[in-house]
């Protein structure tokens, strides 16, 4: 589903945030992402949202090459990934449901799938309670929830979070965690970066270790 | 894109159904975008009168032209040609003159004003009329106007009328009054130029307003158009709402430029038309046409979804996820 083949990034500062990455992610396979803060990590999903570009190597999503995708073909790309991150990006110009529906607008849903599918997803991270509020008015566990319902509103087929668990207490930590875990047994394929490796360790997923932006490992 | 995986679910949503939600996406976003507008009164009336005082400005200049050019326009179908005669040609001389010009096909009507007539009239006119009782001899001489066809009125025409009626025998002089329409004619010209620079330099402006306030709104909502790329919202869905606020913008001022030319016509109308009435003229002050208004409103909206749009080019690129 995702594959790098001798990926290298370089960002014009001239820092090498990635050498030579080379790995596979299979269909429905749940990988964590690991390394200290700096190994490279977010550029590695940047790569994979095309946010950035490699300087060398080639990038495939979903058999598709990304160096072969014009600008105007990457909303498209997206639309087949979710993304969640740290800071949830939310916005607080309107509601819950709003945030979430968003998407859905995007890709040009009807009224009443955007309705219905947004729901579904509210209710899934157990806030269909909320869906009028203001997202500034939820605590860190319950906004990092609602970005998860925005990244997995559109059901796509692959999940991407950049250290979703970072502000939260372990307990809240362990059932976000278990959330990614669900979607991943309904067949979506997820790519989570975390250094909170007492975290992850109890969960049974490869992994793949990257250091200054070089592969360590990304066995089992 | 590939067949497999996901992509099968974006193609669940069928072409028609895609024209149905993009025409229910302008429909959401062009009421969005008013609710923007109306969000904030203030910012968005300051914004809207600047653009109106800009637009009301040629726009108020363009109406007084053509104000300028009806006057002018109706004088030029009055042009007459008065024809002094020799004091010494007889009553049975001018009078073969009239009928031979009265067969002149370019002649409409011709008015024999005889000495006596013509001392009346100068009496009752000019005040002189103490001086003129002292006068042994009636000084004036017989004058024939002739009022040309609708055709000489053109000043090409009527020169060359006048130079024909110049060679007739019995004419002392004629004289066609109409260097200061040709003045004004020439000065409409340069009006119209000046007005032409002054519609480019304010529409630049206008589209200067506009594209800064659109600045501003990108800026405002920067992390709103980061998340909608990241979430896969393709350029034309980040620009739609921009779009949209240049062209309320600029329609706005547009209908706002229209009542300020309206209010300016009504403040003048009246004292027009009673210096009109002293010229015993039934003139009445244009305004804007229905449809010149609708035309301003056109253009004002163009003029704004424009301004929009350059300002978005510009600083969208600059917005992009990192």
């Amino acid at each position: 589903m995702i594959q790098f083949d001798n990926v290298s990034m370089r960002y014009e500062s001239g820092h090498e945030a990635l050498s030579r990455l080379s790995f596979h992610i299979e269909k429905n396979e749940m990988v964590f992402l690991t390394g200290h803060s700096g190994a490279g990590k977010s550029s590695l999903l940047k790569l994979i949202m095309m946010m950035e570009r490699p300087s060398n190597g080639q990038v495939i999503v979903d058999s598709q090459n990304l160096n072969q995708l014009k600008r105007s073909q990457i909303p498209q790309h997206r639309r087949k990934i979710g993304v969640v991150f740290q800071n949830h990006h939310l916005l607080f110009d309107r509601s819950v449901f709003d945030n979430i529906a968003l998407p859905l607008i995007i890709a040009g849903y009807d009224q009443r799938e955007i309705t219905r599918r947004s729901r579904a997803a509210l209710d899934k991270v157990g806030l269909l309670n909320k869906e009028k509020q203001n997202p500034i008015t939820l605590s860190g566990g319950e906004q990092q929830r609602v970005g998860i319902a925005r990244a997995v509103v559109h059901r796509p087929s692959i999940l991407l979070a950049d250290e979703p668990t970072g502000n939260l207490d372990p307990e809240l930590s362990a059932e976000i965690m278990y959330l990614f875990e669900q979607f991943n047994h309904v067949g979506v394929t997820v790519l989570l970066a975390s250094h909170d490796l007492t975290l992850i360790s109890n969960l049974k997923h490869r992994m793949i270790t990257l250091r200054d932006g070089s592969l360590v490992s990304a066995d089992e | 894109m590939s067949k497999q995986g996901s992509g099968a679910k974006l193609s669940k949503v069928g072409f028609s159904h895609k024209l149905i939600a993009w025409f229910k996406d302008q429909r959401r976003v062009a009421k969005d975008s008013v609710r923007r507008l109306v969000a904030k009164p203030v910012n968005s009336l300051v914004t809207i009168a600047v653009i109106s005082i800009a637009l009301a400005l040629p726009v108020g200049f363009y109406v007084t032209l053509s104000n300028v050019y009806d006057l002018g326009e109706r004088w030029h179908a009055s042009t007459q040609i008065s024809l002094y005669l020799d004091k010494r040609a007889s009553d049975a001389a001018i009078e073969n003159l009239r009928l031979d010009l009265s067969l002149w096909p370019e002649i409409e009507k011709l008015i024999v004003i005889n000495k006596e007539q013509a001392l009346e009239e100068f009496k009752a006119s000019s005040g002189f009329a103490d001086v003129l009782k002292h006068l042994d001899d009636n000084p004036l001489p017989v004058v024939i106007e002739v009022l040309p066809i609708a055709d000489y009125n053109n000043s090409e025409k009527a020169y060359d009328l006048l130079k024909k009626l110049q060679q007739q025998p019995l004419v002392e002089m004629a004289q066609l009054d109409m260097e200061w329409l040709q003045r004004l004619s020439l000065m409409l010209q340069i009006g119209q130029r000046l007005a032409l620079a002054l519609v480019l330099l304010l529409s630049l402006g206008v589209l200067l307003i506009i594209g800064n306030t659109i600045r501003l709104e990108i800026e405002n909502r920067r992390d709103e158009i980061i998340v909608v790329k990241l979430v896969g919202g393709t350029d034309a869905f980040v620009r739609r709402p921009f779009l949209y606020s240049g062209l309320w913008y600029g329609l706005a001022g547009g209908i706002m430029a229209s009542i300020i030319v309206a209010l300016a016509w009504y403040l003048l109308s009246g004292p027009v038309m009673k210096l009109a009435g002293l010229y015993h003229s039934d003139y009445q002050l244009q305004g804007l046409s229905f449809y010149d208004t609708l035309s301003l409103w056109g253009m004002a909206g163009l003029l704004g979804y424009f301004g929009a749009w350059l300002s978005v080019s510009q600083h969208l690129d600059e917005l992009e996820p990192r």
